[in-house]
């Protein structure tokens, strides 16, 4: 019985799966590999995966993670190689570590997501002046935008959550802008929120519905730190 | 065009999982090295099309060839055409992204009526003309096969070649030949098709002409090259076990319909129900190997990494060789966590067994389709289910566990009564009563639960019932409500199927050559995904009928004399009209026919006509 965790990139080409379609995904590579998985236990066996974070229809990433429990141990590099040969186009096993202690759940971990994202402009501005309108919005003491809630429209406050905010570069019309915010099960922000605070409250005429979101990392809190979720070795 | 698509419209559809691709085992082969391109066409969404077995064998076998290519397209959703049109953007393949319009062929699986619209739809998505004699050798050659290609007629304006039986190994013949013209540049069209009809079961439709009679009946139908043939034979693989098989399946993402490996463990069924127009398409039985089974699972299983394994056929409880393929199967996968189902069950206590032992842990509903609610109806379908059967098969499911029972019905058979139709609500009752009293015994505290799943008759082409009138929308539907009268249970569940429906596939179903103009019209209109009960648009359809002149009683509220000459007599299956017309008077005399795996042979005409034979792996 061992327990890994796995980093792992969803690039261009699976961009519109779903976290459901992805999760299904790992199950099958992890059996066209031949790993051996453990399973829960009941009437509906499935195999004991846990992943960090749900990533939204539409948005890539550079860095996600998933728990995974093998009915026996491996080696850890093993796996990845095995898995990289099983997994399809745009899902790739960065890195595989040997859990050596029982640790809290993933998804509890996650304390903050950074992202970039790229937007088309609907009007002509400078980096500059994009570099200004984010750092003003940063001076705000709250951002509050619409979200759609369980009953209707509801208020959210992003500010609290939102740790970073820059624009890095303009390329034929699109924008790019990186930024860090809260993640997990309490206070969690979601990338679009940002773009839309960017687009209302920002006054950056931008397109929304069109960005090209992609998730460059996910991190833990560890004494007043920020750490990826498998820390570099020393 | 990728890159706009995905950057432009896929962020913007539902479910832009449809058309994103780059599936595992997806083929992506370099356009340049192909001599011949063809694009599969499914006319409805990714996640029904990519369920269908059919397309995932056709694919594998033409990827399996150096020089030729297959990609896919399926039916966008409304949401997505729009944008497409909007954009001015063709419908494309799903592997290169290409325009449709650039292969050489687009083949369209013709799986039931209602899908027409969207072949039209297609079509003009992708910048191709509908008609075939509109098609200059710039275009794709529009080829189709599949159950429905048997009477084709409907769609005989639009498609320039259509492919009757089993198609294995004729898709591969029409392709190399398609290559031997390429050679000399384009294929020219005309050529390619007069050449391409001296292939068994390749039927032309513009090289035949329809007459009709003065008072509008259909007279016949009649070759106008000297090399089509008068009658055209549909194909048949003779032996399931050396014929081409995909190990490498496309694993989609996407929740399809069918959601897991699907072993073909035979295909034809000769328990001949009169109404069934697969029983009669797919004739001869042919089995595969149990051990050649086993191995393709395992195969399947590394390749796909799938689960479950389905194992398909019209009716799986009849392979000779369930029970030992069952055992097998389950000591190889048991402990990988890969399970065994079968996609329906058979009315009666072996198949209950057969479910018992693959359902060890998951516990869904279980399904049977008695068809009729009276023994008298089920004599006239020859559906060879007793009461006894029924409450056998549901005895065991319940003392096994399951509280959820799902029953299959048609209503509207030929001669059926209202004493008929009350049949299955008799049923339904009794099923309910006899799960109770078991649950009670057992200690079992939930609710029994029945399911009665009510669709409509609809006579098809090349059935014995080919020339029996369809009840009207009417009366389908005074039966409908009498049903729902009837059924007054919290345990019972009641569905029914929308009756205008039915009388349009009834009328596609036994239509000819006049509805071409019908079908063009109700797609200008505005019709479209036609199934799906959101967008189906009846008055449309009225007002596509009258607008042409066609009066649809004709095809679909007719009974046809023997005599007259039928629009699909030229489309070969091998079982003789004689022996149908003998099946439906026999079902007016409520007399039974055996099935020829058990007894004698009945004489239908396709083991000598097409000198095949019946291929069955063990003794029953």
């Amino acid at each position: 019985m061992g327990t890994y965790r796995l980093e792992f990139s969803k690039g261009p080409e699976v961009r519109f799966i779903s976290h459901l379609e992805l999760m299904r995904a790992f199950e099958r590579a992890m059996r066209r590999a031949g790993l051996p998985l453990a399973f829960s236990e009941g009437f509906n066996p499935h195999p004991k995966m846990a992943f960090a974070s749900a990533l939204a229809v539409g948005v890539t990433s550079d860095s996600e993670y998933l728990d995974l429990e093998l009915r026996e141990d491996l080696a850890a590099e093993e796996i990845k190689n095995r898995l990289n040969q099983s997994l399809p186009p745009g899902l790739k096993v960065k890195q595989c570590v040997f859990l050596a202690k029982k640790e809290k759940a993933l998804m509890a971990m996650v304390a903050l997501a950074s992202y970039q994202a790229k937007v088309k402009l609907l009007s002509s501005l400078s980096q500059a002046e994009l570099e200004k309108l984010s750092a003003a919005l940063l001076q705000k003491t709250s951002l509050v935008i619409e979200k759609a809630g369980k009953k209707g429209p509801e208020a959210k406050d992003i500010r609290p959550g939102l740790k970073e905010l820059r624009c890095i570069g303009i390329e034929d019309g699109w924008a790019e802008f990186t930024f860090a915010v809260q993640s997990g099960s309490e206070g969690n922000i979601r990338p679009e929120e940002v773009l839309k605070a960017l687009k209302e409250i920002g006054q950056i005429p931008i397109e929304v519905d069109l960005a090209v979101i992609k998730r460059t990392g996910l991190f833990k809190k560890e004494n007043g730190r920020f750490k990826p979720l498998i820390e570099p070795k020393e | 065009m990728r890159q706009i698509i995905e950057e432009q419209i896929l962020p913007l559809v539902v479910k832009p999982i449809r058309y994103q691709g780059n599936e595992y085992n997806a083929v992506h082969k370099n356009w340049e090295d192909c001599a011949v391109r063809m694009v599969f066409a499914f006319p409805d969404l990714y996640e029904v099309g990519m369920s269908h077995l059919g397309l995932q064998i056709l694919y594998g076998l033409v990827n399996d060839q150096p020089d030729l290519l297959m990609e896919r397209t399926f039916a966008p959703w409304v949401d997505m055409e729009k944008l497409l049109r909007e954009k001015g953007l063709p419908l494309f393949s799903l592997e290169s992204y290409r325009p449709v319009r650039d292969f050489d062929f687009m083949g369209f699986t013709l799986q039931y009526e209602m899908s027409f619209t969207n072949i039209l739809n297609m079509l003009d998505l992708g910048g191709i003309p509908l008609k075939a004699k509109e098609r200059d050798d710039s275009y794709p050659i529009i080829i189709a096969g599949g159950p429905c290609a048997y009477n084709p007629e409907p769609l005989a304006d639009f498609f320039d070649l259509i492919v009757l039986g089993d198609g294995e190994e004729a898709l591969l013949k029409v392709l190399r030949l398609a290559k031997e013209f390429k050679k000399h540049g384009r294929i020219a069209k005309e050529e390619f098709l007069a050449e391409a009809v001296n292939y068994r079961g390749i039927y032309v439709p513009a090289f035949y002409e329809a007459k009709y009679g003065p008072d509008g009946t259909f007279r016949e139908i009649i070759p106008l090259k000297p090399n089509a043939p008068a009658k055209v034979v549909k194909n048949v693989v003779e032996d399931l076990n050396k014929a081409y098989f995909p190990t490498k399946p496309i694993v989609p993402y996407a929740d399809t319909v069918h959601d897991r490996v699907m072993l073909e463990v035979l295909r034809g069924c000769t328990r001949s129900c009169r109404f069934c127009q697969a029983g009669v398409l797919y004739r001869p039985v042919r089995e595969r190997d149990p051990q050649t089974l086993v191995k393709q699972a395992k195969e399947l299983v590394r390749a796909t990494g799938h689960n479950e394994i389905s194992l398909t056929s019209l009716s799986t409880a009849d392979y000779t060789c369930v029970q030992p393929l069952i055992t097998s199967l389950m000591e190889e996968f048991a402990e990988k966590n890969v399970g065994v189902s079968l996609p329906s069950l058979r009315v009666d206590a072996f198949s209950v067994d057969l479910a018992k032992e693959i359902q060890k842990v998951r516990k869904t509903g279980l399904t049977f389709a008695p068809e009729a609610g009276t023994q008298r109806m089920r004599d006239v379908i020859n559906k060879g289910v007793t009461e006894e059967n029924l409450m056998e098969a549901v005895t065991g499911a319940f003392r096994a566990g399951w509280t959820t029972i799902k029953l299959y019905f048609m209503i509207g058979l030929p001669t059926e009564t209202m004493e008929d139709v009350a049949g299955i609500a008799d049923l339904a009752y009794k099923v309910v009563r006899l799960g109770k009293q078991i649950l009670k015994e057992q200690n079992i505290k939930k609710p029994v639960k029945v399911t009665v799943s009510v669709s409509s008759f609809v006579p098809k082409a090349h059935t014995a019932f080919q020339w029996a009138p369809q009840d009207t929308i009417e009366t389908l539907e005074k039966k409908q409500q009498y049903l729902k009268s009837l059924i007054k249970d919290r345990n019972i569940t009641y569905h029914y199927h929308d009756a205008r429906l039915s009388f349009l596939e009834a009328v596609f179903a036994k239509g000819d050559r006049r509805l071409g103009k019908v079908l063009e019209k109700a797609w200008q209109l505005g019709c479209k995904f036609d199934s799906w009960s959101e967008q189906f648009k009846y008055d449309l359809w009225l007002a596509a009928f009258t607008d042409c002149g066609v009066d649809p009683a004709y095809y679909a509220y007719r009974e046809i004399e023997f005599a007259e000459k039928l629009p699909w007599d030229h489309l070969v299956t091998g079982v003789r009209k004689e022996y149908l017309y003998q099946e439906y008077q026999k079902a007016l005399a409520e007399k039974l026919t055996t099935d020829c795996r058990l007894d004698h042979c009945t004489n239908c005409g396709v083991c000598g006509d097409l000198k095949v034979k019946l291929v069955l792996q063990g003794r029953r």
